[in-house]
């Protein structure tokens, strides 16, 4: 894991740094923000008024969030990240690490959202495996269909078969 | 609790030992268990509680100590192999092992995989047996605590646990602390149990809740899918496998870091639903206070996988207290345990030693007899496993994501589950990627719904007289804990980060 450390970071690569931050935190605080907001509506029990209500425990939760929210965004604006946040979203339009990560999530969501359910779970895993095979190019063709053959037994038909269970 | 009850537990441990060993088909399900255990705690997205509950069915079929021992077995045998996962792949195999993803994920990038596999595995057989050990000897004392601890003490416990995991999982607790209190809010999702009131319940999958094993495998499995597998050239693991023994030599050296690590383990894995998973965080958390390579923590220090792992495998002696002696299940994999026992016709609860005389003492052998038929067969197994998990990461992570499925649908036969563990899964990737922990989500998500209930409760009580609530002599020691905790991880993270953040616009 990195850390928080700065020193010696180009300032270009420190204030993207500081926009993502800027940009998580805000995401963090309106979640807080929600949280807080459901929590106050949530019906008040007794004459404790919220302490006795459901909403207890996310409002304290929603609160300590929100500080704790706050404070990484203030670092984050003083570490100048409002005036990256343009670069930051441009470059990750060009960043080729996450067109990688969006074709992998596509793949993931192919399979999850698209084909189980509508094909056979077995299909299902066949295809999913073939295509992020293909799409890492983990070897040739004979390569990709042996291992593509090889995990699709193993998960859509050994592990299910062993443990006795219904597959999706 | 009487004197009598335990001195008669002790003295039946050696008859009871010869009868368990002496069943050729009792051993033989205890090699098979395990080994089944192994595999589910070594394969990301198959957990231990998913392996013991999907053969509790064919528990029914077979003589109650057959049938336990094999749950235990897989208990046993899972504990142990899901620190493998954690080491070779950053996904660790149960919630517990996650501590020893944080030093023993650094281990093996640094080709240094056999001696933290070794590490993992010798300080989970010592933990596994001197935890059950310290149970036998201690059982009556840890019983009379586990009988003082309110609803209150049970929500400070959690936590403690949470405030650990945010602190130690990362550089800035910061961010840990807002993962944990993220995973809080997902726990609270869902039917709660005092007025049955459907919080954030806006449809009918969200009022049931999130189940925990799609959030497990979706933050620590998927996201480490898509954080390696963006990169156009992944890691390899490299350094030698090979066999993987017990290594005494370095259990010796860090025998003190062990016996903390079980001696809290055993104190803490009593606490009802949160115990467990708190155990391995403070395990760690003492390792580094008192390691004279604290700085080194968190970097791949062999002490942080041997404090968390002699940890997570003492727990599950802490664990089986609350559940032999008061019914109540520390864990998931007690929870099935204790569905077995009623199966079985076995009440646990305080008559259980009268009514029962030698039981307590027979789990606590099967206990012991897994953690050596672990060993063995991991001796056996480990070249294999090492050299399966380190192909190379854009063949073994897609597996791996495809497995994630179908143990998020095990985890309830819902597509919801499924549909949970790819929005978690994307969760995490983002957090990841500005390094926030998602340790402490999980251990959020895993103890949030036990805190919640405690603390509502608590409050039902004491309702009128907070002050007495406050000032129960356990709660104030977890409470001064509490804050010395939190006081002390800002005060190093102030200390570490620079003095003031110039922003890059002042200097352009």
């Amino acid at each position: 894991m990195q850390g928080d450390h700065h020193k010696d970071v180009p300032p270009e690569k420190l204030g993207l740094d500081m926009a993502g931050e800027l940009m998580l935190g805000l995401f963090v605080t309106l979640f807080s923000l929600f949280v807080i907001e459901e929590s106050l509506r949530m019906p008040q029990r007794g004459h404790l008024g919220i302490m006795m209500s459901p909403g207890v425990v996310p409002l304290f939760t929603g609160i300590v969030l929100l500080l704790l929210s706050l404070v990484i965004n203030v670092r984050a604006l003083r570490g100048g990240g409002l005036h990256y946040v343009g670069s930051l979203l441009r470059s990750l339009r060009n960043a080729e690490e996450f067109r990688r990560f969006l074709w992998i999530l596509g793949f993931m969501t192919l399979y999850i959202v698209g084909l189980i359910g509508h094909v056979s779970f077995i299909a299902a895993t066949l295809i999913y495996h073939a295509m992020i095979f293909f799409y890492l190019r983990i070897g040739g063709p004979l390569k990709i269909v042996i291992y593509t053959l090889i995990a699709t037994a193993l998960v859509a038909v050994f592990l299910p078969r062993v443990f006795d269970m219904p597959v999706p | 609790m009487d004197w009598s009850l335990i001195l008669q537990e002790w003295e039946l441990l050696p008859e009871v030992f010869l009868r368990l060993v002496s069943s050729p088909m009792l051993m033989l399900t205890l090699a098979l268990g395990s080994i089944t255990g192994m595999i589910a705690g070594m394969l990301p997205g198959i957990s231990a509680v998913m392996a013991m509950s999907l053969l509790l069915g064919f528990v029914f079929r077979v003589p109650a100590e057959i049938g336990l021992g094999l749950l235990i077995a897989i208990y046993v045998g899972a504990m142990a192999a899901g620190g493998v996962t954690a080491i070779m792949v950053n996904i660790p195999g149960t919630p517990a092992a996650a501590a020893t993803c944080v030093d023993g994920f650094p281990m093996a990038k640094q080709g240094r995989v056999k001696e933290a596999v070794e590490a993992s595995f010798s300080a989970s057989f010592v933990g596994e047996l001197l935890g059950e050990a310290i149970t036998l000897v201690l059982l009556p004392f840890i019983a009379m605590i586990a009988l003082k601890l309110g609803d209150w003490e049970i929500f400070l416990v959690a936590m403690v646990g949470i405030t650990l995991a945010g602190a130690l999982a990362g550089d800035n607790p910061l961010k840990g602390w807002i993962s944990a209190l993220i995973g809080l809010v997902i726990a609270m999702v869902g039917m709660e149990d005092i007025w049955a009131y459907p919080r954030f319940g806006y449809t009918t999958e969200l009022m049931r809740g999130f189940n925990f094993v799609p959030a497990l495998i979706g933050l620590f499995g998927l996201s480490e899918v898509f954080m390696v597998l963006k990169m156009k050239t992944p890691y390899q693991i490299l350094g030698e496998g090979g066999w993987v023994t017990v290594n005494a030599k370095l259990i010796w050296q860090h025998l003190a870091t062990v016996l903390r690590s079980v001696l809290v383990a055993v104190g803490i894995g009593i606490v009802p639903g949160v115990g467990e998973s708190a155990a391995c965080w403070l395990g760690y958390d003492l390792a580094r206070r008192r390691s004279k390579n604290r700085d080194n923590f968190g970097k791949g220090e062999v002490e942080g996988v041997i404090a968390s792992e002699a940890a997570n495998s003492a727990t599950s002696g802490g664990a089986l207290i609350p559940s032999l002696v008061f019914g109540i299940p520390g864990s998931g994999p007690t929870a099935l345990l204790i569905a077995a026992m009623f199966m079985y016709g076995i009440r646990p609860g305080p008559m259980l030693m009268i009514e029962r005389p030698g039981f307590v003492a027979e789990i606590v052998i099967l206990f012991w007899l897994c953690a050596i038929f672990n060993r063995i067969e991991a001796i056996l197994i480990s070249p294999t496993f090492i050299r399966i998990l380190s192909s190379p990461r854009e063949i073994l992570l897609p597996i791996a994501a495809a497995l994630g499925v179908l143990g998020a649908w095990a985890a309830g036969f819902t597509r919801f589950d499924i549909y949970s563990m790819l929005g978690f899964g994307i969760l995490g990737f983002f957090f990841r990627q500005k390094n926030y922990p998602l340790a402490p989500m999980v251990l959020g998500i895993l103890v949030g719904g036990f805190a919640d209930t405690s603390l509502r409760r608590a409050l039902l009580t004491y309702g009128e007289n907070l002050t007495q609530m406050l000032t129960r002599p356990f709660a104030i020691i977890l409470l001064i804990f509490l804050i010395f905790t939190i006081i002390s991880q800002v005060r190093n993270w102030r200390r570490k980060r620079p003095k003031r953040l110039k922003s890059p616009v002042d200097s352009e």
